[in-house]
């Protein structure tokens, strides 16, 4: 409990310490890492969900939320309506899409070990991808609004305010995982089958069920984020790899099962990638980040010995 | 209640259990026999974990075979697993919690099925917030029994309950199961003859997956064959 504690102080001081550098040196660079922080951790939370609370390992997560962005491009544009109203329409159907994903697929794999999961859903996430390229083509697509444009003023620094949305929406989504696991039956289903799918089978759960309503509900939060990813990113069919990987970065960083560390782990990542980002011609080293971060956290586990 | 009709089940080629036929009724029944005689087989079949490959089971009139683990488990069947199969990260009274709130007919009044499981083991109303893997062997048990008991089942079935436990336990384990049968059916498989036979009704004795004896407790504790070769006089 004590070294917990001086754990906890240490974090704190840090995030201190280096917010007062950042304020002083680049106060750009923690408003654009705090903004990356929120969409990282927006994509990272539906994967800690079916990857951390019971344990199926989804290779094809960031494709997924690429597909609900282009689902949603399409009928606004259609429909020539904001893309905002197409969300829950959109969140509906990837409900589906992760349910017949699971049923047909995931299933299957599910006993088997997880390099099985990882390779089927690699092929899913491929599958998806190329899906969009035939169909889509692989021409980049954005939709121009005006409210995304809105800018703030303070000192001698500007920056954009729409993307701190990506911020509420994860604290929202963090909410309401947090509900759904303490308070809901399905949620209590769900830790209960990733601590112990016999032990869950013995106690009346239906354990098919709980996953693939757990893979659904995940997807769905993939239809949300995808439209708030529309609003702001240009489309094109390999855009997702990326958030996959660095979603995977973020669970580990925070520890399987542990939801709020995720927030903490995306500030970090975010800030980072905004600070090597904020040094002239340093801009696409800022991909490698996180492969430095998850070294850096793996390092730090096997030297304390212990995983927790 | 518990009927199985010609029961033949095993593991990919290997038969385990041969044309078995059983009964239980409203008591408390033993089932012995050595290593790998078939109990556990028996029980994972009668549950749905491990298929039936022909046979019936057929419990309060309704046949069972084929059906789910999770749909035996709501239909009143409560197993107490060997391994315990606990929620070891989960605490005590989530554990307890989980055990009835995906039973339809004991998930309302969950608490007050809590307090007597609670009376039953006080050593889970002190631990109540402790995770369960971090208790002992012997409180773990004691957990996964509480559990099966949460679900308010017709029939507890337990698989090797004194298995790696200290003897004082197992004596206080036999003497709750004793005054249980009064209330619910109970299915015990034992290694330790000797002990479990003062809390059974009746016992049958399972040897190469097919029932070999099958007799009231007291006629099977003087029995030639089963003093031999369980009790080791």
């Amino acid at each position: 409990m004590d070294s917990r504690k001086k754990a906890l102080l240490a974090i704190i001081a840090a995030v201190a310490v280096v917010t007062v550098i950042l304020l002083l040196w680049k106060p750009t660079v923690l408003i654009f890492g705090v903004q990356r922080a929120g969409l990282y951790a927006a994509v990272a939370l539906p994967m800690a969900l079916i990857l951390g609370i019971v344990h199926i390992v989804n290779l094809a997560h960031g494709e997924m939320m690429i597909l609900s962005a282009y689902i949603t491009y399409a009928v606004a544009r259609a429909l020539g309506v904001d893309p905002f109203l197409v969300m829950i329409p959109t969140a509906a159907v990837m409900f589906i899409v992760g349910a017949i994903l699971y049923r047909v697929t995931i299933k299957h794999a599910i006993e088997a070990p997880e390099l099985n999961q990882l390779i089927l859903t690699f092929g899913l996430a491929m599958v998806i991808s190329q899906g969009i390229n035939m169909v889509a083509t692989s021409q980049p697509r954005k939709l121009s609004l005006d409210y995304v444009t809105a800018s703030l003023t303070i000192g001698d620094i500007s920056f954009g305010v729409y993307d701190f949305i990506f911020v509420a929406l994860a604290l929202v989504m963090l909410l309401g995982l947090t509900f759904f696991l303490k308070k809901t039956t399905m949620g209590k289903a769900a830790l209960a089958v990733g601590v112990n799918p016999r032990g869950a089978a013995i106690v009346g759960i239906n354990v098919h069920k709980t996953y693939m309503l757990v893979f659904a509900a995940s997807a769905a939060m993939l239809g949300i984020l995808g439209t708030f990813f529309l609003t702001k990113m240009s489309l094109f069919p390999t855009a997702g790899g990326a958030f996959t990987m660095k979603s995977f970065c973020l669970v580990a960083m925070a520890g399987i099962g542990n939801l709020p560390t995720i927030l903490l782990a995306a500030l970090a990542l975010g800030v980072a990638e905004a600070f090597i980002g904020s040094f002239a011609g340093m801009g696409s080293w800022t991909h490698i980040v996180f492969f430095a971060m998850i070294i850096a956290v793996i390092l730090g586990r096997s030297f304390r010995g212990k995983s927790l | 209640m518990l009927t199985i009709e010609k029961l033949t089940s095993g593991y990919g080629k290997l038969t385990i259990l041969r044309d078995l036929t059983m009964n239980i009724d409203a008591e408390s029944v033993g089932l012995f026999g050595p290593n790998g005689a078939g109990k556990t087989t028996l029980i994972n079949a009668v549950l749905g974990i491990n298929p039936a490959w022909s046979g019936k089971i057929i419990f309060h009139g309704e046949d069972i075979t084929g059906l789910p683990t999770h749909e035996v488990a709501r239909r009143g069947i409560a197993l107490v697993p060997q391994e315990r199969e606990l929620f070891p990260s989960l605490s005590v009274v989530e554990n307890l919690e989980l055990g009835a709130a995906f039973i339809p007919h004991a998930k309302d009044n969950w608490e007050d099925t809590l307090e007597e499981v609670y009376s039953l083991f006080p050593i889970l109303k002190e631990r109540a917030k402790q995770p369960a893997g971090t208790m002992s062997g012997g409180q773990q048990r004691m957990l996964a029994i509480g559990r099966a008991l949460m679900a308010k089942p017709k029939l507890l079935i337990l698989d090797e309950p004194s298995l790696g436990l200290q003897p004082s336990i197992v004596n206080e384990l036999f003497t709750i199961l004793h005054d249980m049968k009064k209330k619910i059916a109970v299915l015990v498989t034992e290694q330790n003859v000797r002990e479990s036979l003062r809390a059974v009704d009746r016992g049958y004795v399972l040897e190469n997956g097919m029932i070999a004896m099958n007799d009231s407790s007291d006629k099977l504790a003087n029995d030639p064959h089963v003093l031999e070769a369980y009790l080791g006089i």
